[in-house]
């Protein structure tokens, strides 16, 4: 009996070679990354700006492991990441900043979105000899990622995964230098606040309010921390709706923005990604009901470029929280950082956003800390007491506001949790198509308009 | 937990009675609380949901046509439907063409793609022992396949285009609906009127027809049953992508994987339509459309699956041939 004539092989065969093929390069970019581990930052980008000639004849090197989501779901924010510690790394290469005075040697690792990938990925970079470890974007990996850390006794510095649990485990080698969840949902209220006192509405008649947010943990957290800080800031207010939703899932709104219509609260606070936070807005422009304002918590869909991209004009008037903008530099105690956006523009043609601004300072304040552990005798030769070294100099991190680069905001390390209490996150409003700072409101080039015009 | 948030939310208990206003009316002083949507809101709501059902109807079509004509599930039935979407965006950002312009292309381009997978993945196995397994395996593998090219050459990242159809409003009898929502179902409802003549008056959808119901019979009476199995698979996939590119206009997430929302959907609709039958997709998208909509109206959006597919059980067990799908007599 023929089991199967020649043809069917030959397809068989050519089928496989097209799967193996196409899986290779799906693989994505992370393995090439885990081939490439020595690939400095001064050969990736430093073509494009020459080092100063201040560089030191000799200097020590340090190797850095960098852990972020660069295939898979979140790749795209996990390169934008990239770019914020590559340009990080490069300017303390090329010496400058004077207080830093070693060159970093960054280890990539891809995480590929997948918890178990990205603690097996920590493995190694602790097997290549890392002194710290920066990362890892998605709460969901840096949660365990950090853990693992802990365990081997690798400082851990997280420099944007938001999840409260992240610092709230006690843990020796894990330090947050951006909000967690929590104070992202107290800046939006505090915002919020603000803004409405700053147009000369009282915060007391802010009577109703809706919770929109995605399901998962990202949207869960921070629609808690809104809950509970809400009449600390609106005394009055009242939850009058909530709904949570799958975003992956979601194909149509029009019952949620049925019922907001109905409740008609004053304001209404949306966690979301990109699709929902589009399909949200179109669906009230569609059901002609909008409140007072629309303020996108967590800066995640409504942050992005292409919200205002894909609504147009429908955009205006929404609010969203954002880590960075280049309002910042508008601003006279930020005017002086302008030079890192400027090089960034000059690699990558546009300005930073919040992911690389969070990222390149977080890079930064590691650095600090290393150059601490350095300062004080530290041998790196010796891994494990340098890793140390660095663990006890990021414990003691203490940087004012005004001397951490980009941001308006300080860092201290020093707490028990090690989670950066100054840290805070500024609100932008969609103005003629545009985001804009509007709050902190030294930092506003404008002023919010509130309420949105109907 | 999730119980638990839904109890404290005020209201909630009664928004099944708030479902029925009469209802409300008479113990309304007992219930309290505002009614969880305003009265001229379920019509809003019946016709935002008839539309989307409308859609799920025009995605499943050409699943349906190939389920029902070759007896084969085409598991890669939302990755072409994801290729439509992006053929609606490299036309309109690259060509500045009309993504309704772009359905036309997107109906050719994957209807000569969906013809090449046939002639290379479907075919050689299809008349072999265990030949539906088989294509459901290698659609499969195709489905893989066609969302690692797409993560390579166009990466995670969601796009989507401008378009003037999505920002703007019809309003009807105090309904509002989008332009793009509107063009999508009229269109859902010609395709699936024409594919319907086709079968029934055009030759080939004759011969297609007559596969469907006997292969061994057709090729008896000298139908060419590999080119009509061909033709059919062309057809089917080049209306999923037509179905892509409108879903484009106003869905707005252009991504690797955005073809698995609308194949889940389209999958459920075929079962509750029965295999085989063109109208019936129509309807059972419309009534799945409903049944979403009822299920986020009354309860809230988690409910949502939960009645669909409550629904979706039921007939598997009192009607398996589909709502309307004609039963095999046992002989």
């Amino acid at each position: 009996m023929s089991f199967m004539n020649a043809k069917a092989w030959i397809l068989a065969i050519v089928l496989l070679i097209v799967g193996l093929v196409v899986g290779y390069f799906a693989a994505g970019p992370g393995q090439v990354k885990t081939v490439t581990t020595t690939t400095t930052v001064t050969e990736t980008v430093g073509v494009t700006t020459q080092p100063t000639k201040t560089t030191p004849a000799k200097r020590v090197e340090i190797k850095v492991g960098v852990l972020l989501p660069l295939s898979g779901d979140s790749a795209l924010i996990g390169q934008e990441d990239l770019r914020g510690i590559q340009l990080a790394a490069l300017h303390i290469n090329q010496s400058k900043y004077p207080n830093i005075r070693f060159t970093i040697k960054l280890v990539i690792a891809d995480t590929q979105t997948k918890q178990d990938v990205g603690v097996t990925e920590l493995r190694r970079l602790d097997q290549e000899g890392v002194v710290a470890v920066i990362g890892a974007y998605n709460s969901a990996v840096t949660y365990p990622t950090a853990a693992e850390a802990e365990r081997i006794g690798l400082p851990y510095v997280d420099p944007e995964a938001i999840s409260d649990k992240i610092t709230a485990q006690g843990w020796k080698y894990v330090f947050r230098t951006c909000a967690n969840a929590s104070k992202y949902a107290y800046d939006t209220l505090w915002a919020m606040a603000d803004i409405a006192k700053a147009n000369g509405v009282d915060v007391k008649s802010i009577k109703s309010v809706a919770l929109i947010y995605e399901n998962s943990d990202f949207g869960v957290f921070t629609t808690n921390g809104l809950k509970k800080y809400l009449n600390m800031f609106f005394p009055n207010a009242e939850i009058v709706y909530e709904e949570s939703y799958p975003a992956e899932e979601v194909t149509s709104m029009d019952d949620m923005v049925a019922k907001l219509k109905t409740k008609n609260p004053d304001l209404v606070f949306h966690v979301a990604y990109l699709k929902d936070a589009v399909l949200f807005v179109q669906t009230m422009k569609k059901l002609g009901w909008s409140p007072k304002a629309y303020v996108g918590a967590g800066a995640a869909g409504q942050a992005r470029v292409e919200f205002i991209q894909q609504l147009g004009s429908y955009a205006n008037y929404g609010y969203t929280q954002t880590e960075w903008l280049p309002d910042f530099l508008n601003s006279k105690v930020l005017s002086k950082w302008a030079w890192i956006d400027q090089d960034f523009n000059r690699i990558y043609g546009r300005s930073m956003v919040g992911s690389s601004a969070l990222n390149y300072v977080g890079t930064y304040v590691l650095a600090v800390a290393i150059q601490k552990a350095l300062d004080s005798g530290a041998d790196p030769g010796d891994l494990k007491a340098f890793r140390n070294a660095v663990r006890d100099a990021l414990e003691t991190t203490k940087i004012p506001a005004g001397e951490l680069p980009l941001m308006p905001w300080g860092v201290d390390l020093t707490v028990p949790n090690h989670q950066n209490p100054e840290a805070i996150v500024a609100m932008a409003q969609i103005l003629n198509e545009r985001l804009r700072v509007v709050w902190p409101l030294e930092f506003a080039p404008v002023k919010a308009v509130f309420p949105a015009p109907s | 937990m999730y119980f638990q948030l839904h109890r404290r939310r005020r209201g909630d208990f009664t928004s099944l009675i708030n479902f029925f206003p009469l209802l409300r009316i008479r113990i309304g002083k007992v219930t309290g609380g505002s009614p969880l949507i305003e009265l001229g809101a379920y019509t809003q709501l019946l016709v935002s949901y008839t539309i989307l059902g409308g859609v799920y109807g025009l995605t499943a079509l050409g699943l349906s046509l190939i389920w029902g004509v070759m007896k084969a599930v085409n598991w890669a039935h939302g990755d072409f439907l994801m290729l439509g979407m992006y053929v609606a965006f490299w036309t309109v950002t690259l060509l500045g063409i009309d993504p309704y312009i772009a359905a036309i292309v997107s109906f050719i381009l994957l209807g000569l793609l969906g013809m090449m997978t046939h002639i290379i993945a479907i075919e050689p196995v299809v008349e072999k022992p265990g030949g539906h397994e088989a294509t459901l395996l290698t659609t499969l593998g195709i489905s893989v396949i066609l969302e690692s090219l797409a993560l390579i050459l166009w990466s995670p990242s969601p796009r989507s285009y401008y378009n003037s159809y999505k920002n703007t409003f019809l309003e009807v009898l105090g309904v509002r609906t989008s332009v793009a929502e509107a063009i999508a179902f009229m269109i859902s409802i010609i395709s699936i009127v024409a594919v319907d003549q086709f079968l029934r008056r055009v030759r080939i959808g004759k011969a297609i027809r007559a596969v469907s119901q006997n292969p061994i019979g057709a090729r008896v009476v000298g139908i060419d049953v590999p080119r009509i199995r061909l033709m059919t698979f062309g057809l089917g996939v080049a209306l999923a992508g037509m179905a892509g590119v409108l879903v484009s206009t106003f869905y707005p997430n252009i991504r690797p994987l955005a073809g698995s929302v609308w194949d889940i959907a389209s999958y459920v609709v075929v079962i509750f339509a029965g295999l085989g039958t063109i109208y019936g997709v129509i309807f059972a998208g419309i009534l799945i459309g409903i049944l979403e909509g009822l299920g986020t109206i009354i309860f809230s959006n988690a409910f949502r699956q939960i009645l669909v597919y409550a629904v979706f059980l039921m007939i598997l067990l009192l009607r398996p041939q589909g709502l309307f799908g004609k039963a095999l007599r046992r002989v």
